[in-house]
């Protein structure tokens, strides 16, 4: 099962760059026309020259994932990766509510004692003092301004 | 003849050296901590010194550099795992001889080889640069357009496991660079209405996206285990017995700048290059090979420092960077007006001789801070991951943000994140791309420059590869593209 869905995800990744290469083409060929300008001076001479190039590329991902010899896959831990790029995510979202300081020390206070770190105190010492340290460090001292 | 002079003043300016302190401090703890990089440390370090002098900008990220790449070795030797990719060699025989009680040996073989090995790597650059800039004054557009070119499909077949792969990692980094307003006819391209997107894809947040939120979640999809460190005791080593391997280490580090001069090639394949021929040249180590000899070290160590120098032999004079820390620098540059190529050592004289005062200094701080912290940095290493990498995560969207005060640099540093992240859980390689987005602009000013020029000769197909450089330029590419094609055909076979 494993190795079916190994060997059709090579596949799928051919299927979408050849994909993305045709509607690049496609793109490139009618942004131009609308544009009525010569090829030498048009901005989609190249984009156009990629998207060539990546037809036969996204052709030769396709042969090797029809081809592919069954592959164990790397050990993967799912769940910590989806939970991370989803409070980072609400991070960012949250950071024009609510400031760098106060999200980026409810970032690091959730996402700390997620991974593992058991220690109430060294959760509250660095989410509260790592922000103050970086806040007084860019903003103050290096005068890059803060979200 | 660059001016030495020029070089001394930078290394006797106390604000010049104290950056380059500061920078080579950095470089020890990010060098050395798993999971951070020096590209990534260098990537968010374009962010902070956006408003700086240049000259400060290039001390603080030169002593990152240089130190940076040199204490990979440190985690290598002391918990088996490489700080830096270029230090994996190191590990092989760095790790075992700190097993048996030898770490301190280990280290000082490391510190003392990495020295001798930036310091060579730079005293090339000074050398070469300038005859190498002479011959680039003669290059054509068509010719930067296939140096360009050559040096993606260079860094597509020496990073990724399959050349294909690779090509299409730097295809898609092509792309991403074309979005923005057009530099020739001023029209908006590839933006699909998104304000936003008009201003381009800045090169800061993608570049600490690939190389930094990527590590974050690629750290975290593998393991939150944290390695055991070996113990260092001070057993000190005769400088005679040290230097016994000055010799040879020439010979590496001359492998390491060749390497290093070949873009994408970088400290991995020059540290493996250069133990490949220890192994062959020396016939009789102190321990076989891979348990423990100091000869192993030398060879890796002196090879991936001496990588330094090498990459940034293209990266100044043809503007086409050696590896992605300079491409990272490359994009210092630009960010500070300045544009590295074939003139760049007679118009900006002074930020040359700044970038090999950098070098020299951090070289210097190198075997200092190798030989006083180092062998004091064991507690530093095991800062566990559940704290490091959300710390990296908050530096990364800080670092995005900074360069030019757009929260939506933030979200592109995000997307720059997971794609990177997908894109090496999938051995699509991110080096290809970050050149390519560095080097994709003006691979497209110089393919249309050239096809206008082109265009009104009797024989466009001459006119446009008729020229010896042009000719051997072109060569180079169908033979890197054929070479690689056999050997991946070779190995389908074989299969």
């Amino acid at each position: 099962m494993t190795t079916h869905h190994k060997h059709s995800m090579t596949c799928y990744e051919g299927i979408a760059f050849l994909l993305l290469s045709v509607s690049l083409i496609v793109y490139s060929l009618v942004n131009h026309a609308e544009a009525q300008v010569e090829w030498k001076q048009s901005p989609y001479l190249f984009p156009l020259l990629i998207a060539v190039f990546l037809l036969p590329l996204s052709l030769s991902v396709i042969k090797q994932g029809a081809g592919q010899c069954p592959q164990e896959s790397g050990k993967f831990q799912g769940k910590p990766t989806l939970v991370m790029v989803a409070a980072t995510a609400l991070y960012i979202a949250s950071m024009g509510l609510l400031g760098f300081l106060v999200s980026t020390a409810l970032f690091l206070l959730f996402i700390i004692r997620y991974l593992g770190e058991r220690r109430w105190v060294v959760t509250i010492s660095i989410a509260i003092l790592f922000p103050v340290v970086l806040y007084l460090l860019f903003a103050m001292l290096l005068h890059v301004m803060l979200p | 003849m660059v001016d030495v002079l020029g070089i001394l003043s930078f290394a006797v300016d106390f604000r010049f050296v104290l950056l380059v302190f500061v920078g080579s401090v950095a470089g020890l703890f990010v060098g050395a901590i798993p999971g951070l990089s020096v590209s990534m440390a260098t990537a968010l370090l374009v962010s902070i010194t956006y408003s700086w002098q240049t000259t400060d900008a290039l001390a603080t990220i030169m002593g990152v550099y240089v130190v940076g790449v040199f204490s990979g070795a440190l985690s290598a030797i002391l918990i088996n795992i490489p700080g830096a990719p270029s230090s994996v060699v190191t590990t092989l025989d760095g790790f075992p001889l700190a097993k048996r009680g030898q770490s301190y040996q280990a280290l000082s073989y490391a510190i003392m080889y990495s020295f001798i090995g930036t310091l060579f790597g730079f005293i090339a650059l000074l050398l070469v640069a300038k005859p190498i800039s002479s011959l680039a004054l003669r290059f054509t557009p068509m010719d930067y357009f296939l140096l360009a070119l050559f040096g993606l499909t260079t860094v597509g077949s020496l990073t990724s496991k399959q050349f294909s792969k690779g090509l299409i990692s730097a295809a898609l980094g092509l792309l991403f660079s074309m979005i923005g307003i057009d530099s020739v006819m001023g029209t908006a391209r590839m933006t699909f209405g998104i304000r936003n997107l008009q201003a381009g894809i800045n090169i800061v947040p993608a570049l600490v996206g690939l190389f930094g939120f990527s590590e974050v979640l690629m750290s975290l999809s593998v393991s939150l285990e944290d390695g055991e460190v070996a113990k260092v005791s001070k057993t000190p080593i005769r400088l005679k017995e040290l230097l016994r391997h000055a010799p040879l280490s020439l010979w590496y580090a001359t492998i390491g700048v060749f390497v290093g001069a070949l873009p994408g090639a970088g400290g991995p394949v020059a540290a493996f290059l250069a133990y490949s021929q220890a192994k062959r040249v020396v016939k009789h180590p102190s321990v076989p090979f891979g348990e423990g000899a100091v000869e192993g070290i030398v060879a890796s160590e002196t090879a991936n420092n001496a990588c330094i120098g090498g990459a940034m032999i293209p990266m100044l004079t043809l503007a086409i960077p050696g590896d992605a820390v300079t491409a990272i620098i490359l994009s210092v540059f630009y960010v500070h007006g300045l544009r590295p190529g074939p003139m760049f050592i007679q118009t900006s004289s002074e930020m040359f001789q700044a970038i090999l005062a950098g070098g020299f200094v951090g070289s210097f701080f190198l075997l200092l801070l190798g030989y006083l912290a180092a062998p004091r940095i064991s507690k530093v290493l095991t800062i566990p991951k559940r704290v490091l990498l959300p710390l990296v995560t908050v530096l990364c969207v800080i670092g995005s943000f900074a360069a030019n005060n757009r929260s939506f640099d933030v979200l592109l540093m995000f997307l720059f994140g997971i794609l990177g992240f997908f894109m090496r859980r999938r051995s699509y390689s991110v080096a290809p791309m970050t050149l390519a987005i560095v080097l994709g602009g003006m691979m497209d000013s110089n393919f249309r420059r050239a096809v206008s020029l082109a265009s009104s000769e009797d024989n466009k197909l001459l006119a446009l590869f008729g020229r010896p450089i042009t000719m051997i330029l072109l060569l180079l590419l169908l033979i890197t593209l054929a070479t690689n094609s056999n050997l991946f055909n070779r190995r389908r076979k074989s299969k």
